[in-house]
């Protein structure tokens, strides 16, 4: 029992959104939490992001993503898990003059994690967690040309991006624990020969994993930063300077219960700092609730 | 029984009342063309765009973009707004795609209050072939 909670230290919340920045931002993938469990995992997660879109500092837009996302993670080996994620997405922008929907697929992503140290005290607490993952966001989702206004709230990207991950965390007791991952992904190029910014994302947070009944409560607390480049084309039409660069901080908190096979996890973000797009696009409000399968290697 | 009906009838007609914002709406307006510009030329095939603001006193009512003939007032593209708020941004395009050489009117329309109060803005521009 002590070892299931221990390895419970981190949320394991694979998050990925095939749109880069959807009237703003989205995240990179994430291995999250529960990296330095041994279950494999099937699970399925609802998500909600808002942005608002101004022009000459009036709102212009008001964009809304909803999205339910099947995800799993399969562990190979006691070093290596396979994870991976389909988005179906629901897009709506709101302007004065009425609303565009766009829904569909968004773009399969696969991922790698190899841990590297996974150190552990003499009761079998896991005192320190080290891993890299390496992964490939396809080009599977539904998408536009770069033409279209709307590009930004398609559920895909129409690219092909690699993606890089480190994810260590602390334990400090049989309660507290520290959680940080950082992660890159390199945009590739659409059809069209456009590509959003690399972006990069530093998460870090507190972790109190409490017994609750015959269940774990963990509760995490921290922040999440981004930064996004500009967007590029590779045509010899060029497009606006900056465009979809920026970054974004914003507070995190995430809480969990978990059964014996089974993980209920929600989590809200709400950004305190940003400047996108020129000041353009403001991320608002984001959550996401999952139920996870948990099933024992 | 009687009693907590009026008094929810009561508080539902203030609810009512206040969310109208009757004494925070919009006596006058000013309406901003970034574009067009006057007497701007706009090709066959090309895009009209039209951007601007529009700023008022208090919480208008609602606002219409509409591009016509200023000859006939032939309508080509219209869109209307009935979002209450103290400001707009407005963003659009239209093709042209006129057969003939058009003085062409870009026009912007606000409601400005309950009463009725309206306040309006025109560029024209031409149209060519």
């Amino acid at each position: 029992m002590r070892y299931f909670i221990i390895v419970c230290a981190l949320l394991g919340v694979l998050h990925s959104s095939a749109c880069d920045v959807c009237g703003g931002v989205s995240s990179n993938s994430s291995i999250g939490l529960f990296a330095a469990t041994r279950f494999h995992m099937l699970g399925i997660q609802g998500g909600y992001r808002s942005f608002n879109t101004y022009l000459h500092e009036i709102r212009h837009s008001r964009e809304q993503i909803f999205s339910t996302d099947i995800r799993f993670r399969f562990q190979l080996h006691r070093r290596i898990q396979l994870s991976g994620l389909l988005p179906y997405q629901f897009a709506v922008q709101q302007t004065d003059f009425g609303s565009n929907k766009i829904y569909g697929l968004g773009d399969l992503s696969l991922m790698s994690n190899f841990i590297v140290l996974n150190n552990r005290d003499t009761s079998g607490l896991t005192r320190n967690f080290l891993s890299f993952a390496i992964g490939v966001k396809t080009a599977s989702g539904k998408n536009t040309i770069h033409s279209n206004p709307l590009k930004n709230i398609y559920p895909g990207t129409g690219s092909w991006d690699l993606l890089l991950l480190s994810n260590y965390t602390h334990q400090f007791n049989s309660k507290w624990g520290w959680q940080s991952e950082a992660s890159v992904s390199v945009k590739g190029k659409d059809s069209y020969g456009y590509s959003f910014g690399n972006s990069y994302q530093l998460t870090s947070q507190a972790v109190l994993n409490l017994p609750v009944s015959s269940y774990r409560l963990i509760s995490a607390f921290g922040f999440n930063g981004e930064y996004h480049e500009a967007a590029e084309l590779d045509a010899e039409i060029p497009i606006i300077p900056n465009l979809n660069r920026g970054y974004v901080w914003a507070a995190r908190a995430a809480v969990n219960l978990m059964g014996t096979n089974w993980l209920l996890s929600a989590y809200l973000q709400q950004p305190f700092l940003q400047n996108f797009n020129e000041g353009l696009t403001k991320q608002g409000l984001s959550a996401g609730i999952s139920f996870n399968y948990l099933i024992n290697k | 029984m009687k009693r907590y009906f009026f008094v929810s009838l009561s508080i539902l007609v203030l609810t009512l009342s206040a969310a109208c914002h009757k004494d925070h709406e919009a006596s006058s307006a000013e309406i901003t063309f970034i574009e067009p510009s006057l007497n701007d030329t706009i090709a066959n095939a090309a895009e009209l765009h039209v951007e601007g603001t529009i700023s008022a006193d208090g919480e208008m009512h609602s606002y219409t973009l509409k591009i016509s003939n200023a000859a006939n007032d032939s309508v080509y593209f219209t869109k209307s707004s009935s979002q209450h708020a103290e400001s707009y941004a407005f963003h659009e395009h239209w093709v042209n795609n006129l057969t003939d050489t058009t003085l062409v009117k870009v026009t912007v329309e606000v409601e400005l209050n309950h009463e009725g109060a309206k306040t309006s803005k025109t560029v024209n521009v031409v149209c060519l072939p």
